[in-house]
């Protein structure tokens, strides 16, 4: 079978590091490097290579304009420019000069982009419990006047809930949390980052002190080692992948090392490849970190001067010798070593954490090890020594405080920064939700479900798509649910007012990168009928729920996507991710990493220059949590233990995964997610079936497993976990023996959902994210090759859970490809 | 005096185990709340764990010498010990949670449901007879001679007989919780058939519809009081996790007074982690309480 992650479209562009001249200026201030003599390269060594789709039957020259835009695929960020004509987007091309994708695309781009049918046009409302097609004004008034209603009781402000996806622009972001955190004063504000970026998040301001990627993409270009840490790069990240390929197809390669299931592109093209147990991310950390103690392979100066916690990381890593990493693990102690050895003999490494070991057990713990891996060998803040978390989409909403966090990467638990936040709005600190922390995604729709939550606004995601139960949870009476969105999503099915949104090209507005880079997203296109950006609606609501501030002025003073750009510049000032030296002006020249000051209108590439870290009790995120519960330490003893600029080594114990196997269910169920399966957000109606990885629905297991079951390739298997059951046709391959993997490219969201279904729910503590990845299952041959009606067979039984009392859920419904409307909301 | 500190750690044991099954219970009742998934297995097992360190200690000085001439069995770290003692029902904890009647020593009612809870109308069914859990979980025996009630607390309050076992002063000690009680009692009007003679129910209040039993059935009903439920019974949990928290470091104390390194070592071992036990509660009873307080449910 043609592997299209491992044979991309374009042609290679191999390419090997700057030299050592240039590896000192990309270490300078960006300052010092604009007067540095021309003949020093500044610029990364990566060829340029421009992809670019279109639609079927345009040309290049029969495009009448290019616009400014963002990828709209995954969370890269990689730049791009959106093709229109006749006032539709018909094609994209990546942008040259960018630093992020030097011209490339990810092949998903055009999927991306490309217009759909079923795209709302009108606001809808609900009317004798069907949805009707209604004007704005009735819309945004009967939102207005319940939020009121519910906000006149006593304790009105805990009624108010948001749940935001990851769609929006960092304007909106910041709109929606200044709605929310000053103007209503609910703590009940989160959205999908916390099932995607919030573990990473939570691991960097647990080491480091705040959130934020230290490293940057360049760093791929200076390394001399690359890690991957339950990171499928080619999935995940094209492009960062190419950067990577055409590294190690250059001169001077780096070595690679990856961990995580066999079968990605990482994994065949790593040196080392650790396909560890599902789960035992930590005890393979814990044993790598062992080796480079043992084995000296750190940087003790580094370690003294600007990290705490090396003795009790120590003790607790002691007890992971290789050996006994690998047999936890079930790998060998010779990879083990052999990892260990390109870790310890890097001048220069660069590690990427992927949702792999960001979704599975002991999430944020795991995470903390990379963490401290780096910190060990001194490996951040100078070119090629690079880490980056890449957890998912969504860091505008963390950034902004459209998420549980207070904006600007602020500390709910800080006077000070509460402080601050009520000065630069001009409300009453205790408007500010700061007495507790802020409630988690899960924790609002269980609030929704008891009914003291009466309104739940959901922007731009799709969460019924694939939380199983959530939609008896939305279709309560009592709870009127609001849904802002482009398309009907089954969310918006179940909605008491539905507002059409614009998508982007239809609005303006920036974004940032996995790697801190904002790039400006302009309008290209207008929505389609009455549809709205989402800043123009969030800016409605405001003036209808007609929200001031103390003075008794409008509490958003601002009126459009620049506006609102500046405002939350004001709100990031003094912060580690302050944006005051960037400008839309400056944004229409390219991307430009945060923080940036005025003085350097380039922004600062790495964090962390000269081991000087977030931690000192007034500039850090949080004060700190327990890894293995979440239990938060608090300010006063954070005080006590002032870590004065230096960064955490944190330790943990490995746990075993509550969904191990056992003698009953002595197989793993993990899902790779597929290319095609958008991270950015779920597969919705209108999407169209994403037509070049399209795959029938398979399950991956080792021959040495289907052996002993007797099953064959292309037999009908039923995958049994105690929670329920999933059939689907068995493909031989040379997955980890004891693991099952079910792909996810090409599935519909049933097939999402099924898995779901049938995994148990586990549980990050710090992160408060649920991990659905992995199950202990059986495997039960259900049908020779060949002979199974798959379509009746597929996921029917998924919806049986045992034992817990739930309803089983209605069937779940396959969406159909092929970019036709689904059927229309006849209500209407 | 040693024959106090045996006492002593005895109530210690009863009340690790107690915890230990509270917080098994609190997960059980309220399966609907993802976040406790893991984190109460693991502090069950945690303060369990704590509880047969102390097995070794207990012999050692319940024999009545000072110091026993015999060393303590060394052991590896995170596994206990041998027991010879007859060993209480390890299997009362299985995967699926605890089982009531498996479980004698460490019962000290944490368990036992409270049919004066507040959620009253929901638990009539047998399943949360908190008759139950007194006749097969509890021995009363050992608990409850004492009959100090120092339950400072309306539905999470806790038996604490054991304090007399200790050797406390049983009349200083109920008149302070008594005063407690009373005063919460100023606040709270209305906590039906709440007599401070009685011995209370302590502990967890069935939640809504636990997958065993209760209204299981029709669950989705409105505002049920079920975050109260948890608020009282993650309060409870931390009132007889600050016991333990209090008798470690008085243990501590009694160590280095007998110079006994290996009771130091355990108490610095389990202080450590009892105090995460306590940020845990602390921590989660911030999220839900003012939610729970103030937000009218519709």
């Amino acid at each position: 079978m043609l592997d299209r992650i491992a044979d991309p479209r374009g042609r290679r562009t191999p390419y090997g590091p700057p030299d050592a001249v240039e590896r000192l200026a990309a270490a300078l201030p960006s300052h010092m490097r604009d007067a540095l003599p021309p003949v020093i390269r500044l610029g990364s060594p990566w060829p340029v290579r421009v992809d670019a789709f279109t639609e079927d039957g345009v040309a290049e020259p029969d495009v009448e304009r290019w616009v400014p835009a963002v990828s709209a695929a995954g969370s890269n960020g990689d730049a791009l420019d959106v093709a229109v004509r006749g006032g539709r987007v018909v094609g994209v091309r990546g942008r040259a000069g960018d630093r992020v994708n030097h011209g490339r695309l990810d092949p998903r781009e055009w999927h991306a982009w490309q217009p759909r049918a079923a795209r709302l046009t009108r606001p809808l409302v609900r009317e004798d419990g069907r949805l009707v097609e209604t004007t704005w004004d009735v819309a945004m008034n009967r939102v207005a006047a319940r939020s009121r209603e519910l906000l006149a009781r006593p304790g009105g402000w805990g009624s108010l809930a948001f749940h935001t996806g990851t769609r929006l622009f960092l304007e909106e972001h910041y709109t929606l949390a200044v709605i929310g955190k000053a103007g209503i004063g609910t703590p009940h504000m989160d959205g999908d980052t916390r099932w995607g970026a919030a573990a990473a998040a939570a691991a960097l301001a647990a080491s480091f002190g705040t959130d934020g990627q230290p490293g940057s993409y360049t760093d791929v270009d200076h390394c001399d080692a690359l890690a991957l840490w339950g990171h499928d790069c080619a999935a995940t990240h094209p492009v960062l992948w190419e950067r990577m390929l055409d590294r190690r197809l250059g001169s001077r390669p780096p070595a690679m090392i990856a961990t995580g299931p066999e079968g990605t592109a990482g994994a065949r093209e790593a040196d080392v490849h650790l396909a560890v147990r599902p789960g035992t991310n930590v005890a393979l950390l814990n044993g790598l970190l062992h080796e480079l103690i043992a084995g000296g392979w750190y940087d003790t100066a580094y370690v003294a001067a600007h990290t705490v916690g090396f003795e009790r990381l120590w003790r607790v890593v002691e007890a992971y010798p290789a050996k006994r990493a690998a047999e936890i693990c079930a790998v060998s102690v010779a990879q083990i070593e052999q990892a260990a050895e390109i870790l310890g003999a890097a001048e220069r490494l660069v590690s990427t954490v992927g949702p792999a070991l960001l979704g599975s057990n002991q999430a944020t713990a795991a995470a903390c090890q990379v963490n401290n891996v780096h910190l060990l060998r001194g490996m951040l803040g100078r070119p090629g020594a690079g880490l980056c978390q890449l957890g998912g989409p969504g860091c505008d909403a963390l950034e902004a405080g459209s998420a549980a966090d207070l904006p600007g990467l602020r500390n709910w638990a800080d006077t000070g920064h509460v402080r601050e936040l009520a000065d630069l709005w001009n409300v009453d600190p205790a408007v500010i939700p700061h007495w507790g922390p802020a409630t988690h995604a899960t924790q609002i729709l269980r609030y929704a479900e008891e009914g003291s939550v009466g309104l739940l606004w959901i922007t731009a995601s799709d969460p019924a798509a694939t939380m199983p139960g959530l939609d008896r949870i939305l279709a309560r009476e009592d709870l009127f649910v609001v849904v802002q969105d482009p398309y009907l999503t089954e969310t918006a099915r179940l909605a008491d007012v539905v507002l059409p949104a614009a998508v982007w090209g239809e609005k303006t507005g920036t974004v940032t990168g996995a790697d801190r880079t904002v790039h400006l997203c302009e309008k290209a296109v207008e929505p389609p009928g009455e549809a709205r950006a989402d800043l123009d609606i969030l800016l409605d609501y405001a003036r209808r729920m007609d929200l001031r501030d103390r003075d008794g002025r409008p509490l958003l003073r601002w009126t459009d996507a620049e506006s609102a750009f500046e405002a939350w510049k004001a709100c990031s000032r003094g912060r580690p991710c302050d944006h005051t030296g960037i400008t839309y002006d400056r944004l229409r020249a390219g991307g430009v990493p945060w923080p940036c000051l005025p003085s350097s209108s380039h922004g600062i590439e790495r964090l962390y220059a000269g081991g000087r870290f977030n931690t000192g009790p007034e500039d850090c995120q949080t004060f700190g949590a327990d890894l293995a519960t979440g239990a938060e330490y608090g300010e006063e003893r954070y005080r006590a233990e002032n870590p004065r600029g230096r960064a955490f080594l944190h330790a943990a114990e490995f746990e075993p995964s509550p969904e191990v196997a056992d003698d009953e269910h002595p197989l793993v169920l993990v899902t790779r997610p597929g290319p095609c399966r958008f991270p950015a957000r779920p597969a919705r109606p209108g999407d169209a079936a994403s037509e070049p990885f399209a795959a029938e629905p398979c399950l991956e297991v080792h021959p040495g497993d289907a052996a002993a079951l007797g099953v064959e390739d292309g037999d009908l298997v039923r995958v049994e976990s105690p929670l329920g059951a999933l059939e689907a046709v068995a493909r031989l391959s040379g997955a980890c023996p004891g693991a099952v993997v079910l792909p996810l490219d090409g599935q519909g969201e049933a097939v999402a959902r099924a898995v779901a279904e049938l995994t148990f729910t586990a549980w990050d503590p710090v992160s408060r994210r649920p991990l659905c990845t992995a199950a202990a299952v059986r495997l039960v041959k259900a049908g020779r090759r060949g002979e199974a009606a798959l379509e009746e067979g597929l996921y029917s039984a998924a919806a049986t859970r045992l034992g817990c009392g739930v309803t089983a859920r209605p069937e779940v419904t396959a969406v159909a490809g092929g970019g036709e409307a689904p059927e229309r909301y006849e209500e209407v | 005096m040693s024959g106090h500190l045996a006492r002593y750690l005895e109530t210690l044991s009863r009340t690790q185990h107690a915890l230990s099954y509270g917080f098994h219970t609190l997960r059980r009742v309220h399966p609907r709340e993802s976040d406790l998934c893991g984190v109460c297995e693991r502090l069950a097992a945690q303060c369990r764990d704590h509880a047969e360190r102390l097995e070794p200690f207990l012999r050692r000085y319940r024999s009545g010498s000072l110091r026993d001439p015999r060393p303590a069995p060394s052991r590896a770290p995170g596994r206990p010990p041998g027991l010879e003692v007859p060993r209480r029902e390890a299997s009362g904890f299985d995967a699926a949670g605890f089982e009531g009647a498996g479980f004698e020593a460490g019962a000290f009612q944490a368990g036992g449901f409270d049919a004066r809870g507040i959620d009253a109308g929901g638990f009539d069914t047998g399943e949360f007879d908190s008759g139950r859990f007194d006749a097969g979980g509890r021995d009363t025996g050992v608990l409850d001679t004492g009959g100090v009630n120092t339950g400072g607390f309306d539905s999470g309050s806790f038996d604490s007989g054991g304090f007399d076992a200790a050797g406390l002063e049983p009349a200083d000690l109920q008149r302070v919780v008594r005063g407690a009680v009373e005063r919460e009692r100023a606040g709270a009007e209305g906590a039906e058939g709440a007599d401070s003679g009685t011995a209370r129910r302590p502990g967890v209040t069935p939640g809504r519809g636990g997958g065993n039993g209760g209204r299981g059935g029709g669950r989705d009903g409105g505002g049920d009081g079920s975050g109260l439920a948890l608020l009282r019974d993650l309060h409870g949990l931390y009132l007889l996790g600050t016991e333990c928290d209090l008798s470690w470091s008085v243990v501590a104390q009694a160590a280095r007074g007998l110079r006994d390194d290996d009771l130091l070592g355990l108490a610095r071992h389990c202080a450590p982690e009892t105090a995460i036990q306590l940020l845990w509660l602390r921590t989660r009873m911030h999220q839900v309480a003012p939610q729970v307080l103030v937000v009218p449910s519709w």
